[in-house]
């Protein structure tokens, strides 16, 4: 049992100085973002949305093989690109921080199943908009690391989706694949020219 | 790539320790206050829900979140007095934002189940209170995250297996699971 030390043990140089730290390491991972490939992610990530969105509209009876065979291969490349960006830092104190994150992103798919469930009964749109705002709450909890720019952009996204999903429901997946995979393509290509 | 190794090691170390330190200020500084307000609102909240009146159950969460609220603003401006810097600043204000965009998304999400009934409601708000205990832990330590993640399997079993007191059973495993929680945090961490 941990004892309880002396009340409120953080001065306030020490807090200073410790989240001066956490805001140089900020940058300098935004940097490294956009140095390491991570961008590369995104692009895989905007090109499933894309064709999978895009299947979903115009040829729904294939659609369900397209996202399989997409995501398969998505996640398959994202995991070899991981594997090739944690070789590059690797030490006893990344382990928890990236344990963390998995966590984090695994409890969140949970929850999502999880809303769906409780919506029910949805039909393919709904089950679709609630995946999309999981993912961008996901992407609004990671930008709490690391940094607001990273934020914004599930924003606009999230928007669109919504947009879509209410005013536009007949072309809702054909709006999605163009501006949600569409936007990420369009923000890889900026975090690697701009961060 | 012009982060090193060591830099790394160096710059996590330090979160690390911020980590332990924050865990220990929270306690001290009152934090743990939130939990028992809000453990106290979902108790008198669900307990209304369960037994009196749509309409007056209404009003009584109405009244509640009200209060809770204002006990919660008053809470966060003593405990910011604390320490206060730029840097501080961002943090909280980051974090503010945080929580104002989850309630967007809450909000979103029940606009695309809509028409949903008192429970989907409520399960609704409390998965997405939860998602931000998460994220919240996520910042802190992996031990923060278990109390969110068991009060959030205890809801849907209450959704799913006992929808008759679903209401009552949020009332005492949640509401009263926060002021345990709370009570938990002032006296161990």
């Amino acid at each position: 049992m941990a004892k309880k030390s002396d009340p409120m043990n953080i001065s306030p140089n020490e807090a200073e100085e410790a989240l001066a730290t956490i805001q140089a390491m900020r940058k300098k991972t935004l940097h490294s973002y956009a140095n390491s490939g991570t961008y590369i992610t995104l692009i895989v990530t905007g090109i499933v949305w894309l064709v999978g969105f895009l299947s979903t509209q115009f040829v729904p009876e294939i659609s369900g093989y397209v996202w399989t065979v997409g995501s398969i291969l998505g996640t398959i490349l994202g995991t070899v690109l991981g594997f090739r960006m944690g070789k590059r830092v690797r030490s006893p104190s990344t382990a928890p921080t990236a344990k963390r994150i998995g966590l984090f992103w695994l409890l969140l798919v949970f929850y999502g199943i999880a809303t769906i469930a409780v919506a029910r009964p949805t039909d393919g749109k709904q089950a679709t908009i609630f995946i999309v705002l999981f993912i961008m709450l996901g992407q609004l909890a990671m930008g709490l690391l690391f940094s607001f720019s990273s934020v914004w952009w599930a924003l606009p996204i999230t928007a669109l989706a919504l947009v879509g999903y209410f005013l536009l429901p007949s072309i809702f997946y054909l709006w999605m694949g163009v501006l949600g995979g569409g936007g990420m393509i369009v923000l890889a290509l900026y975090i690697r020219s701009r961060w | 790539m012009n982060v090193s190794p060591t830099e790394a090691e160096e710059a996590l170390a330090a979160i690390q320790t911020m980590m332990q330190k924050t865990r220990r200020a929270i306690s001290s500084s009152g934090a743990y206050l939130f939990l028992i307000i809000w453990g106290v609102v979902w108790l008198l909240g669900f307990l209304g829900s369960q037994f009196l009146p749509i309409e007056t159950a209404g009003y009584i969460w109405i009244g509640l979140d009200t209060l809770g609220g204002i006990l919660s603003a008053v809470i966060g401006i003593r405990m910011n007095r604390g320490v206060r810097s730029l840097s501080s600043g961002t943090s909280g204000k980051r974090i503010a934002i945080f929580w104002m965009l989850l309630f967007l998304y809450c909000v979103a999400s029940i606009a695309v189940a809509w028409p949903a009934d008192g429970k989907q409601l409520a399960m609704f708000i409390i998965l997405f209170v939860m998602v931000g205990w998460l994220a919240m832990g996520l910042l802190l330590s992996f031990t923060s995250i278990w109390p969110g993640v068991i009060i959030t399997a205890l809801a849907l079993v209450g959704y799913f297996l006992l929808p008759g007191i679903f209401n009552l059973w949020m009332a005492i495993l949640g509401g009263g699971g926060m002021i345990a929680l709370g009570l938990y945090i002032h006296s161990r961490w």
